[in-house]
């Protein structure tokens, strides 16, 4: 990565080669654009804020001055070097560590992407010399071929040395870089293998071609294309496998770039248009509506409704007034306000999730590599068995001694080098995430789906996964003369005009049972109360307790019906007609269609399911009883969902997956073993889960599971066949067969054998392609 | 058996001799935590085709601070997971992490890459 620098006060990107000044403060060094913005750093002074922007603009050569804040402001964060980002400590608190962490963020991004880039050239560099040597390899077999190219046997094979030597030298040297760093270290690894597998191939062919007569007829063949062929799919392997890391990262950025950009905020009596990161605690901070609270803070002055669902997931509107705690990020819906800035930088609720996420996603155990499980036992146990096999054939060999003793090393250490085994895993579960993807559901990577045939126990959000997530009219309930018909008019009416979720469900619930709903001839939003209008010349109140109490109107008659409408976990809205009690009309966040039978398909396959909700016990038990669940975790705070997550982990009945939509969910599906995120929901909750279900049905959960279940045991099957063929292969290849069958293996015929092997494997794995979810077989039924 | 083979066959069963020993049996030199000002104990590991040191010779009771770099950019090493305290640590390319815990009784822990082929240990006294 270019080690460039960010211009403090204009924010442009400077090679400090072709910077136009440079000053030195506190013992960092800062890079301008320009000799105006050096000028105007240096006249500021230390604790300088800069609006960035303006300066190199001829647009607008009157940019904003320079601002002074009594806050000492972060300078250093602007550097965005990688050296930079490395020394910042790792759990440093202060108060722009949000800032410096998304540069962090960003930079390793940034490498990742990078290596990625570098890999996948390696990749097709050894793909174009290895695949037309995989070709001519293939032209060998055909007799009338291999006669025509005899004459150039020994040609090809000098040209192929000198051509696949840089494939070793460029795209392989991550693997012999390893195995000697490894070496120093008394440690082996897969590259150990790699290495010592192609480097002997390449070197052993190389001896074939310039001095063929070294070797017994028949063993003298040459297998470049082994060398070069086994260092590309690694590569490929290893590319995949970081590209699926650097989305999983990208979560975080997006959680970031959630919040707002800006603040306003009031200072010595002025306005002030600041960049989030500026804003202090103590800062009074002005909100119009229609904008995102910039911070956490304590609301001073004004009344507004808070659009909170980007942290808490609930989607109506909480009502703020003098006092009460504003969450940064939140969307101010109705008025006006302003607050004192109680927590900012990394101390905001929405900073807090992001590094739960970033825990969670770091603490998660690599499960599913159980080819890269081979124990530091394997790589030197093959190095031993193939020196013995030299000694046996030099000492005890027919003669040429040596030839023999040489090609028998050689083809132990070809036919040990795990391909098949390589391949077994990774074909499933091609396989396997493809046809589960056909099914609608989005499997991230191979951990997601061993770790998703293991679960024991799924834990479903409420709100949006179970439910529709938006509140429904569910029931009418007129009082004293009124019929319903009249009663959902009225409050209809009434409600048209408000923008509140609970009068909008009674809106879309009155035309969905054909009432007209009409315009009221007045009507005034009471902000945490409801509404009050006048409808055909009457004065009709709809909302809560308080706004019966504000209206005063006798409550004794709704009592009980409204009790029975919260057990049934229904908000109760009250209708009154000129001040007297017209009826009750509940709205609910209903049960999606299909999510008792998905909760009843779950506990058939031996899953606990369990409820996880931010709601009263009362409503919570009320839907768990419709969905079928019986156990249920209420009145959970957002950021105590992943605590709960790690709780059932405790309590050791195996893997605990996690499915939710909300943001504020996020951390809790990083924490489970599997997250399933729900299509329909946030794109953090996405980026965050494991495995996303498209359609948005709980049904999904039961498809990811099932088609798991089968790729695992596909998987072992194909591990299982590797493992035997490996075990077989070597003594062959070691030369077993010799003194009763006089058969000697060829290294060319261990690199067939692994072909063979390999093309069992992907027909084992194909026959995953006709595996049926019951789930599928459900819907289409 | 003549005197060529002899030697080979001496030198061959050298090699796998010297295999055991240098990759399973050999145990590198402890080294022993220094202690920050905060009276944290503090030890730098490197990780580039294994642990540098591999043995940490550490106190008992007194807070560990594991500050591992990865310097290489090969993907073994890429996670560090202690068991027994159960944690574990992404390590970005040639960035430091610092992994604290409480080391508890006296014994030996072993630490590992997320693949279980690098292997390191501390030794708690």
């Amino acid at each position: 990565m270019r080690d460039n620098f960010v211009d403090p006060v204009c924010g442009m990107t400077v090679d400090p080669a072709r910077a136009a000044g440079v000053s030195e403060r506190e013992g960092v060094r800062y890079y301008f654009c320009s000799a105006g913005c050096k000028q105007k750093f240096d006249a500021a002074g230390p604790g300088g804020v800069f609006t960035q922007e303006g300066c190199c603009s001829t647009a607008h050569p009157e940019a904003p001055p320079v601002q002074l804040s009594a806050a000492p402001v972060q300078l250093t964060s602007l550097r965005r070097s990688p050296a930079a980002a490395a020394t910042q400590p790792a759990h440093a608190q202060h108060g722009h560590e949000g800032h410096a962490h998304h540069a962090k963020t960003v930079g390793a991004e940034e490498a990742q992407a990078e290596s990625y880039r570098t890999m996948m050239r390696k990749f097709w560099f050894a793909s174009a010399v290895g695949v037309p040597l995989l070709l001519l390899m293939f032209a060998e077999f055909v007799p009338a071929w291999r006669h025509a190219l005899m004459p150039f046997h020994r040609a090809v094979g000098l040209a192929s040395a000198v051509l696949t030597l840089p494939v070793l030298a460029w795209s392989g040297r991550q693997f012999f870089e390893s195995a000697w760093n490894g070496l120093r270290n008394h440690n082996t690894n897969m590259d150990t293998l790699v290495a010592l597998g192609t480097g002997a191939a390449w070197a052993y062919s190389t001896v074939a071609a310039v001095a063929p007569q070294l070797f017994p007829a028949g063993t003298g063949g040459m297998y470049f294309e082994v060398a070069v062929i086994v260092v590309a799919l690694i590569l490929l392997g290893q590319a995949l496998e970081l590209k699926a890391k650097t989305r999983s990262s990208a979560a975080l950025r997006k959680l970031l770039e959630l919040q707002a950009r800006t603040a306003r905020v009031v200072r010595g009596g002025r306005e002030l248009d600041v960049a989030v990161e500026e804003v202090v605690v103590g800062d009074t901070v002005l909100v119009r509506p229609g904008e995102k609270v910039p911070v956490d803070g304590t609301v001073l002055d004004g009344e507004s409704a808070l659009d909170e669902s980007i942290v808490t997931g609930e989607s109506v509107p909480v009502d703020k007034k003098r006092g009460d705690a504003v969450i940064g990020s939140s969307v101010n819906r109705t008025g006006a306000f302003t607050f004192r800035a109680t927590r900012v930088g990394a101390d905001t609720a929405l900073a807090r999730i992001v590094q739960m996420v970033e825990q969670a996603q770091s603490s998660k155990p690599p499960i599913g590599r159980l080819v890269d499980k081979v124990s530091s036992y394997f790589v030197p146990t093959v190095v031993i068995i193939a020196i013995l096999t030299f000694l046996a054939w030099f000492d005890f060999g027919p003669q040429p001694a040596v030839n023999h003793a040489v090609v028998t090393m050689v083809a132990v250490l070809v036919i040990a080098c795990p391909c098949a085994l390589g391949l077994a895993t990774p074909i499933s579960l091609m396989v396997g995430v493809g046809k589960a993807a056909e099914h609608g559901v989005l499997i991230r990577n191979g951990e997601a789906l061993e770790s998703a045939s293991k679960l024991r126990t799924v834990v479903l959000d409420k709100t949006g996964t179970l439910t529709k997530g938006r509140p429904e009219l569910t029931d009418v309930l007129p009082f004293g003369g009124f019929d319903e018909g009249e009663l959902l008019r009225l409050a209809a009416v009434a409600d048209r005009r408000s923008e509140h979720p609970l009068a909008a469900a009674i809106v879309e619930g009155a035309r969905a049972r054909g009432v007209e709903v009409g315009e009221p001839e007045q009507f005034v939003a009471v902000p945490g109360h409801g509404v009050e209008a006048i409808v055909e010349g009457r004065r009709v109140a709809v909302g809560n307790w308080k706004l019966m109490a504000r209206e005063k109107v006798s409550l004794s008659e709704f009592e009980e019906r409204a009790a029975q409408l919260a057990d049934e976990g229904k908000t109760p809205m009250f209708v009154a007609v000129g001040r007297q009690a017209a009826g009750i009309i509940g709205v609910a966040d209903t049960l999606k269609e299909d999510s008792a039978e998905a909760v009843r398909a779950l506990r058939s396959m031996g899953i606990d399911v369990v409820m996880i909700t931010g709601d009263n016990e009362r409503t919570a038990r009320a839907i768990a009883r419709q969905a079928g669940v019986e156990r249920v975790l209420a009145e959970v705070l957002p950021e105590e969902k992943a605590r709960e997550i790690e709780r059932l982990q405790a309590e050791g009945r195996g893997l605990v997956g996690m499915v939710g939509d909300g943001i504020n969910d996020a951390p809790a599906l990083a924490r489970a073993d599997v997250g399933f995120a729900i299509g329909t929901g946030t794109d953090v909750a996405i980026e965050a889960a494991d495995v996303t279900l498209v359609g948005g049905s709980l049904r999904g959960v039961v498809t990811a599971i099932e088609v798991s279940r089968a790729t695992l045991a596909n998987i072992r099957q194909n591990l299982f066949g590797a493992f035997v063929y490996n075990v077989l292969g070597i003594p062959v290849a070691a030369g077993a067969l010799y003194p009763v069958l006089g058969l000697l293996l060829s290294p060319i015929i261990a690199g067939a054998a692994m072909a063979a092997s390999s093309i069992t494997v992907v027909t084992n794995a194909n026959r995953l392609r006709f595996f049926e979810p019951r789930a599928g077989r459900e819907v289409s039924s | 058996m003549n005197t060529t083979q002899l030697v080979v066959t001496l030198v061959g069963f050298g090699v796998i001799v010297w295999i055991v020993w240098y990759f399973w049996l050999w145990e590198g030199e402890a080294v022993s935590a220094g202690t920050s000002a905060g009276g944290v104990q503090v030890v730098d590991v490197t990780v580039k085709g294994g642990y540098q040191p591999a043995s940490i010779v550490v106190e008992s009771g007194r807070p560990l601070r594991l500050n591992f770099t990865r310097r290489e950019a090969s993907l073994c090493g890429e996670e560090v997971v202690l068991p027994d305290f159960g944690r574990r640590a992404h390590l970005p390319e040639n960035h430091t992490v610092a992994v604290e815990i409480l080391p508890g009784a006296p014994g030996e822990y072993e630490f590992t890459c997320g693949m279980n082929m690098y292997k390191g240990k501390l030794i708690v006294r």
